[in-house]
């Protein structure tokens, strides 16, 4: 790895003066299990890998920013700082209430990877395979941007600009992400395939969250392939007393298959030949169809109003 | 430029300066000479890196040697009294799950994360602590068998001192 300088500054407020004067220059370090592997670089035969390597001058580390490691509920949303890994969220060790996001981040990598990585390195990175992306987008999360001059909030969807691409702006960081209370406790679904069971490469996940306002109820339903950009979708369920699954994962077949330029000219597609794009394409139909019938049966099981 | 970083190793207090650029397996193996901690891929795959910090499990290859200050690690030379070992490592000797031995430290510590949390593990909750360690050498039936042993032995032990 190449050289450069670290600073660990106890206050959030020396950090962003820090980032804010370095020109660009430095890069905050989280847990560090993407950021440290890419500054390694060892995968050189990669051309994706290569364009990617990183070499800041200077790494700020975020782990002594307490600010960072809040999480609570703030009037009708949790608010989860950055800093919060994703063991925390795993197991439910944090007072906020968010059974999906648990889920998701219980079948990221390991358990040593998930005492490291942290909410905020998984956003930031912004890798289309980042697991907690299609579950933030569901949910329609926000995320709370913090700089030397200013502070603003954003919605997760305006965040990702594109593969590996986010709104941060020079000297800016992730300080949080607020996540609505009412969304956190409607009934969901989750489905992902993976290169392979464990420790594999997400291909494609889904998350679907039920809306439920009378009279209209509707599945709001999102797919990221390891590749493109996010596709959502909402589902109007009003009047399908029956839910009929097959109706519902004819009408995902169809409007997923009118996307589907964004599943194809995956990065990942291009670099593993074995996983041709068309397979990813299946799988997200299927992933799709049995997020939003998990979601159905969680809501059954609650014995509430029919859809 | 070399910086200074002062932690805990196996309950020792220990100053040293590393670039920041190391990682605390470097720091471990070269700066401190305490070589059973091992290096595999180097990217967090494969495990033979795990220690624990401040009790938890990580991959001492992905965490900057220079983020552990005031930190607690424990490396597999900090288990078990001196000439004595620990009832995990005792397990894995009696159910046969050392071959080359280059994955055992990390599965050990790992394997002692769970059973510090749960004593009383089920084969899934094994596996689940298990999956981001690789054995290239015993097919992983006998690092299960030998977790659950070690939880046993524990148990039995727990018994005879209440007792
Ligand atoms: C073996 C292995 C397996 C993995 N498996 C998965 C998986 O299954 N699913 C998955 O989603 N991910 C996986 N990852 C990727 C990674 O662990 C996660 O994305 C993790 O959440 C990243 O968080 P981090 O804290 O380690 O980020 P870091 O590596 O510290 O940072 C990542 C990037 O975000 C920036 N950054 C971090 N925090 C902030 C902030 N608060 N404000 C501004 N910028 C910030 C950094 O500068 C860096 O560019 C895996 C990684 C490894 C090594
Ligand atoms: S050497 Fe750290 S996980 Fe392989
Ligand atoms: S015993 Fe050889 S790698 Fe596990």
């Amino acid at each position: 790895m190449h050289d450069f300088r670290y600073f660990a500054p106890d206050t959030i407020e020396e950090a962003l003066a820090f980032l804010g004067d370095s020109n660009g220059g430095s890069r905050p370090l989280a847990g560090g299990t993407c950021l440290i592997p890419q500054m390694r670089n060892r995968h050189l035969g990669s051309p994706y890998r290569q364009k990617r390597a990183m070499r800041p001058e200077c790494l700020v580390s975020l782990r002594r920013l307490e600010e960072l490691r809040r999480v609570e509920r703030s009037g009708d949303e949790w608010y989860l700082g950055a800093m919060t890994t994703l063991a925390r969220l795993a197991e439910r060790e944090t007072e906020a209430d968010i059974p999906v996001l648990s889920q998701v981040a219980s079948g990221v990598a390991s358990p040593e990877i998930r005492n490291l990585a942290t909410l905020g390195g998984n956003i930031c990175n912004a890798s289309p395979a980042a697991d907690l992306l299609a579950p933030l987008l569901a949910l329609q999360a926000r995320v709370h941007l913090v700089s030397e001059e200013s502070e603003r909030w954003l919605p997760v969807r305006g965040f990702f600009r594109a593969p590996h691409r986010t709104a941060l702006g020079a000297g800016e960081i992730l300080a949080g992400v607020g996540v609505s209370v009412d969304a956190s406790a409607s009934p969901w679904g989750v489905a992902s395939y993976a290169t392979h069971s464990h420790m594999g490469m997400t291909l494609v996940s889904a998350t679907c969250i039920l809306e439920e306002t009378v009279p209209r109820s509707r599945a709001r339903l999102v797919v990221t392939p390891a590749s493109g950009r996010p596709i959502e979708l909402l589902v109007d369920l009003s009047g399908r007393a029956e839910r009929d699954r097959e109706t519902v994962g004819d009408m995902l077949g169809s409007a997923l298959a009118q996307q589907s330029g964004k599943v194809r000219g995956c990065h990942y597609a291009q670099e593993n030949p074995q996983v041709p794009s068309w397979y990813v394409e299946h799988r997200a139909v299927l992933a799709a169809q049995e997020a939003v019938s998990t979601a159905l049966d969680r809501h059954d099981q609650r014995g509430s109003a029919r859809p | 430029m070399r910086t200074e970083v002062e932690l805990i190793v196996n309950g020792r207090s220990v100053r040293a300066a590393v670039e920041p650029r190391k990682s605390l397996l470097h720091l471990l193996r070269v700066e401190l000479g305490l070589i059973g901690t091992k290096e595999g891929c180097a990217e967090g795959d494969c495990g033979a890196c795990v220690v624990l910090v401040d009790g938890k499990p990580i991959n001492s290859c992905l965490l900057l040697a220079l983020e552990c200050e005031g930190r607690e690690v424990t490396t597999i030379e900090g288990l078990g009294a001196t000439g004595e070992l620990e009832p995990l490592q005792e397990a894995f000797i009696q159910a046969g799950a050392v071959q080359c031995g280059y994955c055992t430290p990390g599965m050990i510590l790992a394997a002692k994360a769970l059973l510090d949390r749960i004593p009383d593990p089920t084969p899934e909750d094994v596996k689940n602590a298990l999956v981001g360690h690789l054995c290239r050498c015993t097919g992983y039936a006998k690092i299960l068998e030998a977790v659950q042993l070690a939880a046993q032995m524990s148990r039995s032990e727990g018994v005879l001192i209440d007792g």
